[in-house]
């Protein structure tokens, strides 16, 4: 079968009720495609009949895991896919950041894994504010950020998800949307919200850290980056509950 | 002496009023502040840093301090961003700090912010922790949470841990996985047990590098049969 997301086109080989066990590791928004072009292809298979469904994952011929249970299959590749259309997307340039949606505005929040993000991004959601992505931020050539919809994943510092406390979003859709704010923020116990205003270098500085091609298209990236820093404010702080850094975020904009 | 900015392999965009320099060699990016972009782009060869301050200093409308260019001079080759370093004995930005301040100059102190742009692996979930920590005993809440048949696109109803090597692609993934319907009780020693047979694991790969980068259970039931072996004796 034959998918594409953000202009990336993947094909995926595998036996029908494999496929079907492993739908929910595609990407969001993925459509499928009978476009004959280049595809990335995965191939996957069922390691050892004999002894259950132990999976076998080649990406070209590259072998990406074996032996793994659908769990862990599926884990790893979800994180392939994604991780191929944010490198290789020609249209949007993927950020590691959470996004939601508050009047008519994109409030940005860029950061590394465990600074909080999803937590962060569960509470504006909870707060009023529409879901996009706890975890990619794909941004247009027009300088939109367009939805990365898949499930908020709250992941411990063990490095588990926790249970999203939220419907899976996957089949809305929203419009994108301009930047209306850059929250450069990470958790910290009982961290006081104290918000620092950032040059627009400083917000170009805090996006560039996180956008995953960085070092295949750095040209493009830093006109775009220059055009997300300076089309909106930055703003830094620790924080400390989410809840209350929620509130305290969308009353900037 | 005089000074030439490197410009090969360097893609400059201006931000306001000041730069971001990202260097295609050692993909390393630099944010230069005004004072420092205006003393980068008055490296031509021409002038040295008295006369440099001079010209800034009619620019900015202030008296700019020929120390000041002169840190900002070894901060700039510091980062890459001059065809040579400054002769001489580097100047201690203390002490230009304190001229300045004392002086009561008008111009912000040059400053060069430099980060490695991360690659892909890094900027990418969940791999920019390194191994060690991503094994944390504080992880096992999510142990409760792993027999609940959840949706997550990371985890349903198991115990995943993630971790990444350097380089490693895709990251390590190290789980035990129980179905909902496992008869075993998930208490705190049971979890330190969890916990301890995946840090072994996750140090047998490592010390076996990277090509076994995935422990291999065989299947749920020899997983769930290796949990109860780990926890005879601890009720």
């Amino acid at each position: 079968m034959r998918l594409r997301s953000f202009g990336v086109t993947f094909e995926i080989v595998a036996a029908r009720d494999v496929a079907g066990a492993l739908a929910p590791a595609f990407p969001p928004h993925a459509t499928r495609t009978a476009c004959e072009g280049r595809a990335l292809r995965f191939s996957v298979g069922l390691a050892h009949p004999d002894r259950g469904r132990l999976m076998t994952i080649h990406r070209g011929r590259r072998t990406i895991c074996r032996d793994a249970p659908l769990v862990v299959a599926r884990d790893i590749l979800e994180h392939a896919l994604r991780r191929a259309i944010a490198v290789s997307s020609p249209h949007h340039l993927f950020l590691h950041a959470g996004v939601v949606g508050w009047k008519g505005r994109a409030i940005l929040i860029p950061g590394h894994s465990f600074s909080g993000k999803s937590t962060l991004v569960q509470a504006l959601v909870a707060a009023g504010a529409t879901y996009y992505s706890d975890e990619l931020a794909p941004v247009g050539d027009d300088g939109l950020v367009h939805a990365y919809r898949r499930p908020i994943a709250l992941r411990t510092h063990g490095g588990a998800f926790a249970s999203p406390s939220l419907p899976a979003p996957r089949a809305r859709s929203v419009k994108p949307l301009p930047v209306g704010l850059i929250v450069c923020t990470r958790y910290r116990e009982n961290a006081a919200w104290a918000p620092q205003e950032l040059s627009a270098a400083e917000a170009a500085m805090e996006l560039l850290a996180n956008t995953i091609p960085i070092r295949a298209r750095p040209r493009r990236a830093l006109r775009l980056l220059k055009r997300l820093a300076l089309g909106a404010p930055a703003h830094r702080s620790e924080r400390g509950e989410a809840r209350d850094a929620a509130r305290e975020i969308l009353r900037m904009i | 002496m005089t000074y030439h900015a490197r410009t090969n392999h360097l893609l400059v965009e201006s931000i306001g009023d000041e730069l971001l320099v990202y260097d295609r060699l050692n993909h390393h990016a630099h944010r230069l502040n005004r004072t420092a972009a205006l003393v980068w782009r008055h490296c031509e060869g021409k002038r040295d840093p008295r006369e440099i301050a001079a010209e800034l200093g009619a620019t900015l409308g202030c008296t700019l301090d020929p120390r000041a260019v002169t840190a900002a001079l070894d901060d700039l080759a510091g980062a890459g961003l001059m065809e040579q370093a400054p002769a001489g004995p580097r100047v201690s930005r203390a002490h230009v700090v304190r001229a300045l301040k004392a002086a009561a100059v008008g111009a912000a102190l040059p400053a060069v912010v430099t980060i490695v742009a991360p690659a892909p692996a890094e900027a990418d979930s969940p791999t920019a922790q390194p191994a060690k920590k991503t094994i944390d005993l504080r992880g096992k809440e999510a142990f409760v949470l792993g027999v609940t048949p959840a949706t997550g696109p990371g985890l349903v109803g198991g115990i995943t841990a993630f971790t990444g090597f350097p380089g490693s692609t895709p990251p390590v993934l190290v789980t035990v996985h129980i179905p909902p319907d496992a008869d075993i009780e998930l208490n705190a020693e049971n979890c330190q047990n969890l916990l301890k047979m995946m840090q072994d694991a996750l140090d047998r790969m490592m010390t076996g590098g990277l090509a076994a980068s995935q422990m291999q259970i065989q299947s749920q039931r020899d997983a769930i049969q290796s949990v109860k072996d780990q926890c005879k004796g601890v009720h």
